[in-house]
């Protein structure tokens, strides 16, 4: 009984912010999806109507669900093939490694804010540095983030550049399989492939899951890049989810609409992770 | 692993420098405020070159009497809008702001900002319909309240080169200039240049922005006199339809690139002073930026001649207004101070802080004045802009509560139209569905229309 | 940490590591080093005249020529930096405090307390982490408001003092793994929980709680969507809002901003050169144990 309020004394600080800062707003993000809000007057209830129109006759909203999931589509999976492929490569016992590493890793502390506007330089068509490089080979550029093809590309271009914080985890990883599963192989004679296939693979599944699911919490809330670099455009190229909920809310001061807006968001990105969830018993590899 | 004590070395330092920082103070560029006045914020969107403008008026106003502070800030127009929301509804707005967002309405409507017609004495709001051009008068009311006075016209006139006119033998006299558009056009087919490659290094006359253009074409997106909305209108088309087949010429793709290579801030190399334009629509306050950066600019300003069977000394006009926020807390300081910027409190002696601004005052008597007429002999190209604001043929915003998605609307999809990934006609009915979705949209949820 | 194997390399393989390195090192590099390459350059520098595709960027570019420290008086001059930095540190300890001293203690609780429902309230804290923030945004925003907070930088501190999901979950890791018998003997002469986390926990997770740290002020240092919803008055903006303002502000003038970027990126470098090895081993304990 006693070790009951001790441990719920020490938890004390997380279980009132858990009620302040999560319980509360989530439920009351619930009443105000259902009503019509602008913060300054008092809600008004309007049933389902918020849902009703985003999802029948909402093209903005479907536009940007679009957005989210194709980026999501090229941005998780490109990044895991980096992640895991840089990490690979410098687990390497090759001298002067950790020079490389803290290369490969300094993108991924550099501030959004700063890394936006350093690549809407770089990438700027007529005097950015990549249409610069690309002149050099006799190559015209595209017009990157003010080409409507190219524009989310660069993005995901963007966010392989800060790929280093997901290597060093799975780098982290690669030290952890243990070292007599390879002495096995090696008296067996398996070639650097077959270790690949079905030691090294196998054994970072784990960590593949964990930066997999990360990854699609954080992908699809992705939204100070679009603000700054694009608000959004070309032609609704980039317009993310969370920047057109924040537009509702911010610019069209409808918070009701944001909040049926951010609900919709929570179920898209509980089922995915669901699915991902659900898949790794195919997949991922526990134990040795 | 790291041995601990480099770790404490860290997090002290870290700590460290932060608490020394905090502690020594350092440099600070934000102004302090002045014993025994009650402090005004006034937030503005006017970046370089109008932000010292602005701090100079700012601080005649100080200067002028001794019972406020106004205290100037920036707030840059990428994060204006969220900001001025955010701050009402968060209850801590500032006193006065300048706008230049077309969302009057949706504003007042949301509640957002004050009526300025309950701090004007009647003798006030009398000499403000009967002093102020026609536009102005009309502008900033909504449901018969007045919530914002306009002190930056925002008319659109052709500014145009006339070394480059000379250079293909084209006498650059204002009286000679093209009466219709589709002369202009054949003479900006003759200025463009290009490279090797065909790329173009200038372009005679590029057509940029939709709203500009529609009312010469005769066009409007509402009818004030009907409250109807008239989105996808033959005119309304027919402007979209000219812009098009202009980068079609170009190159739908040379031309974003063409664009994307401009700065867009004002400066010495500015598109139009280095010579990227021969022909471009621009706003009043441009004929102050060319006498600032580039004094023997070879210029001439002229109204945009219609198309044929269009209409002559058009324009849309996009006021900046002054306002101020609901639940501002220093409403007296912020009434004064928006009487001595509009001149409400004395028009003539206004006269003098629009200039540095390149705007036009509030009304007609103060152009009358010595200051103004210096102004005007000093760059004569304003007086173009001077006689369009005289005319019966501008367009403002439409007063609704939805004008803000609808401005927003016409900018997206002319863009796309302009891009080349959708006709003009297209775009001009996706606005138009995009409009209507949108007003069932608020239908549906109880709005106000 | 178990071992991990060593594949000798052949000479041959060295070399293609070592040329897949160096080029890879290409992307990775090239963007900050155009940053502060840009920083240092004029205008005429920047803007290729007339004809673009006749002058082909070349290598001999990227080094300024001449060097034109100017911008950085400049950048400088346009905006209060100082006073922006001091606000950004001012929050980056205030919050790395309250995290990491909070975190600490909720972590204590579910780590090494066995009370009924740990185990359930566990699970809520982590499936915390994954509600998207917009969720809780505006209702949030509603709660300061109506406690008067709106302004200041209470909203952007207090709630790191109610403990931060990610850290609770990395130091429950990291205490369960201390042994038992640790606690066992203060127990034993009569020591209080509270006593035993002050006195023997604390004193050993240092080398976790500057990992939280770590992470606490990088969170702060960039959160640039915090101080967009809540700080009005520029005397109390941070450096990665006063940013994006100087680039609403200043859009074309790509040298400055390219100033003002590395201004604003370098502390964090230093800070990363300084603390390497922990930053690393912190960030990688993230996904090390499942």
């Amino acid at each position: 009984m006693k070790k009951n309020l001790v441990g719920y004394a020490f938890i004390s600080p997380w279980l009132i912010g858990f009620c302040l800062f999560t319980a509360f707003p989530f439920l009351a993000s619930i009443y105000f999806s259902f009503t019509r809000y602008n913060v300054v007057s008092p809600p008004v209830w309007v049933g389902t109507a918020n849902y009703q129109v985003l999802l029948t006759s909402d093209p903005l909203f479907w536009k940007s669900l679009k957005v989210t999931l194709y980026y999501a589509a090229l941005a998780i999976p490109l990044g895991v093939v980096a992640g895991v492929s840089l990490a690979l490569l410098l687990n390497l016992e090759v001298k002067g490694m950790s020079v490389f590493r803290t290369i490969f890793f300094l993108p991924s502390i550099v501030p959004s804010v700063a890394s936006s506007v350093v690549f809407m330089w770089i990438l700027n068509p007529q005097m950015g540095l990549i249409n610069g490089l690309l002149r050099r080979f006799g190559i015209l550029g595209p017009a990157w983030l003010q080409d409507t093809d190219w524009a989310l590309r660069s993005i995901v271009f963007m966010s392989l550049w800060g790929v280093g914080g997901s290597m060093v985890i799975y780098l982290a990883g690669l030290k952890e399989i243990p070292a007599h599963l390879y002495e096995a192989a090696m008296i067996d004679g398996a070639t650097t492939f077959h270790r690949m296939r079905h030691i090294t693979l196998p054994m970072l599944t784990p960590v593949i899951f964990f930066n997999l699911v990360m990854g699609i919490i954080g992908t699809f809330q992705v939204f100070t890049e679009a603000y700054i670099m694009t608000q959004g455009g070309p032609e609704d190229s980039t317009l993310f989810y969370a920047l057109y909920l924040f537009q509702r809310a911010w610019r069209y001061l409808d918070m009701g609409y944001a909040s049926a807006m951010a609900w919709i968001l929570f179920i898209v990105i509980m089922t995915v992770t669901g699915i991902v969830y659900r898949s790794q018993k195919r997949w991922v590899h526990y134990g040795e | 692993m790291e041995s601990s004590l480099t770790r404490k070395q860290l997090l002290t330092a870290t700590l460290g420098a932060a608490s020394a920082v905090g502690l020594g103070g350092c440099a600070n560029l934000l102004p302090k405020p002045r014993k025994g006045r009650k402090i005004v914020n006034f937030w503005h969107l006017l970046s370089e070159p109008w932000l010292k403008p602005t701090e100079e008026m700012v601080a005649r106003y100080n200067e002028s009497q001794s019972k406020y502070q106004v205290v100037p800030l920036l707030v840059p127009d990428t994060s204006a809008d969220s900001k001025f929301m955010l701050s009402v509804v968060g209850a801590d707005p500032p006193d006065v702001m300048l706008h230049w967002t077309q969302a009057m309405s949706t504003w007042a409507e949301g509640k957002l900002l004050t009526p300025l017609d309950s701090l004007m004495t009647r003798e006030e709001m009398r000499r403000f319909k009967m002093e102020s051009y026609p536009v102005i008068a009309k502008s900033g009311w909504y449901k018969g309240r007045l919530y914002g006075i306009t002190v930056g016209f925002d008319l659109f006139v052709c500014f145009y080169r006339a070394d480059h006119f000379r250079e293909v033998g084209i006498d650059p006299d204002p009286a000679k200039f093209p009466a219709t558009l589709e002369e202009v056009v054949e003479i900006g087919k003759r200025l463009d240049r290009f490279d090797k490659q065909g790329n173009p290094t200038r372009i005679g006359f590029l057509p940029q922005t939709l709203v500009n253009y529609v009312p010469s074409f005769g066009g409007w997106f509402y009818d004030d006199k009907q409250n109807q909305l008239t989105i996808n209108t033959p005119q309304n088309l027919k402007a979209l339809q000219f812009m098009v087949e202009e980068r079609k010429r170009i190159g739908f793709d040379k031309a974003i690139r063409f664009l994307s290579g401009l700065t867009s801030s004002a400066g010495v190399d500015m598109p139009f002073i280095g010579g990227a334009y021969s022909i471009a629509l621009d706003g009043e306050w441009r004929v102050e930026h060319f006498r600032r950066y580039a004094p023997n600019l070879d210029y001439h300003t002229v109204f945009l001649p219609p198309p044929k069977g269009g209409r002559p000394a058009a324009s849309f006009s996009s006021t900046n207004f002054i306002t101020i926020p609901a639940g501002a807390k220093q409403v007296e300081g912020a009434w004064d101070f928006i009487r001595w910027w509009s001149g409400l409190q004395d028009l003539k002696a206004s006269a003098e802080f629009y200039p540095p601004f390149g705007w036009m005052p509030r009304g007609e008597a103060a152009v009358h004045t010595p200051k103004y007429q210096e102004f005007l002999r000093s760059a004569p190209q304003y007086q173009t802009f001077l006689n369009l604001a005289q005319s019966n043929n501008i367009e403002v915003t439409p007063s609704t509560t939805y004008q803000l998605f609808l401005m927003d609307r016409i900018t997206k999809w002319s863009d796309i139209a302009l891009r080349g990934s959708l006709s003009a006609e297209e775009a001009m009915r996706q606005i138009e569905t995009d409009v209507q979705q949108e007003r069932a949209r608020r239908r549906a949820l109880g709005y106000e229309e | 940490m178990r071992s991990s194997v060593v594949f000798r390399l052949s000479i041959p393989q060295k070399i293609l590591a070592y040329s897949a390195l160096v080029f890879l090192s290409i992307p990775a590099l090239l963007p900050l080093l155009w940053m502060v390459s840009t920083s240092l350059k004029n205008d005429a520098q920047l803007f290729v005249q007339g004809d673009a595709s006749a002058q082909p960027l070349t290598l001999g570019r990227l080094i300024p020529h001449p060097f034109v420290w100017q911008n950085y008086p400049t950048a400088l001059n346009m905006v209060p930096f100082f006073t922006y930095l001091q606000n950004t540190l001012l929050l980056c300890a205030v919050t790395v405090i309250g995290a990491c001293l909070s975190s600490a203690v909720v972590a204590y609780g579910f780590a090494r307390i066995p009370f009924k429902g740990s185990k359930l309230l566990f699970m809520v804290m982590i499936s915390t982490m994954a509600l998207p923030s917009q969720v809780t945004m505006i209702p949030i925003f509603a709660l300061f408001r109506w406690l008067g907070w709106y302004g200041t930088y209470l909203p952007l501190t207090v709630p790191t003092y109610f403990g931060v999901p990610f850290y609770i979950f990395l130091l429950t890791q990291f205490y369960k793994s201390l042994p038992n018998e640790l606690s066992e003997a203060a127990r034993v002469d009569g020591a209080s929980e509270w006593t035993i986390f002050a006195r023997v926990i604390m004193p050993l997770s240092k080398s976790a709680l500057v990992t939280c740290a770590l992470f606490q002020f990088l969170g702060t240092w960039n959160d640039f969507f915090g101080p967009l919803l809540y700080i009005n008055d520029p005397s109390r903006y941070t450096l990665a809002y006063g940013l994006q303002q100087f680039l609403g502000a200043h859009g074309g003038e790509w040298a400055q901003l390219m100033a003002a970027s590395t201004l604003f990126t370098a502390p964090i470098i230093l800070l990363f050169f300084f603390a390497q090895r922990i930053f690393i081993q912190g960030i990688a304990t993230t996904g090390g144990k499942n």
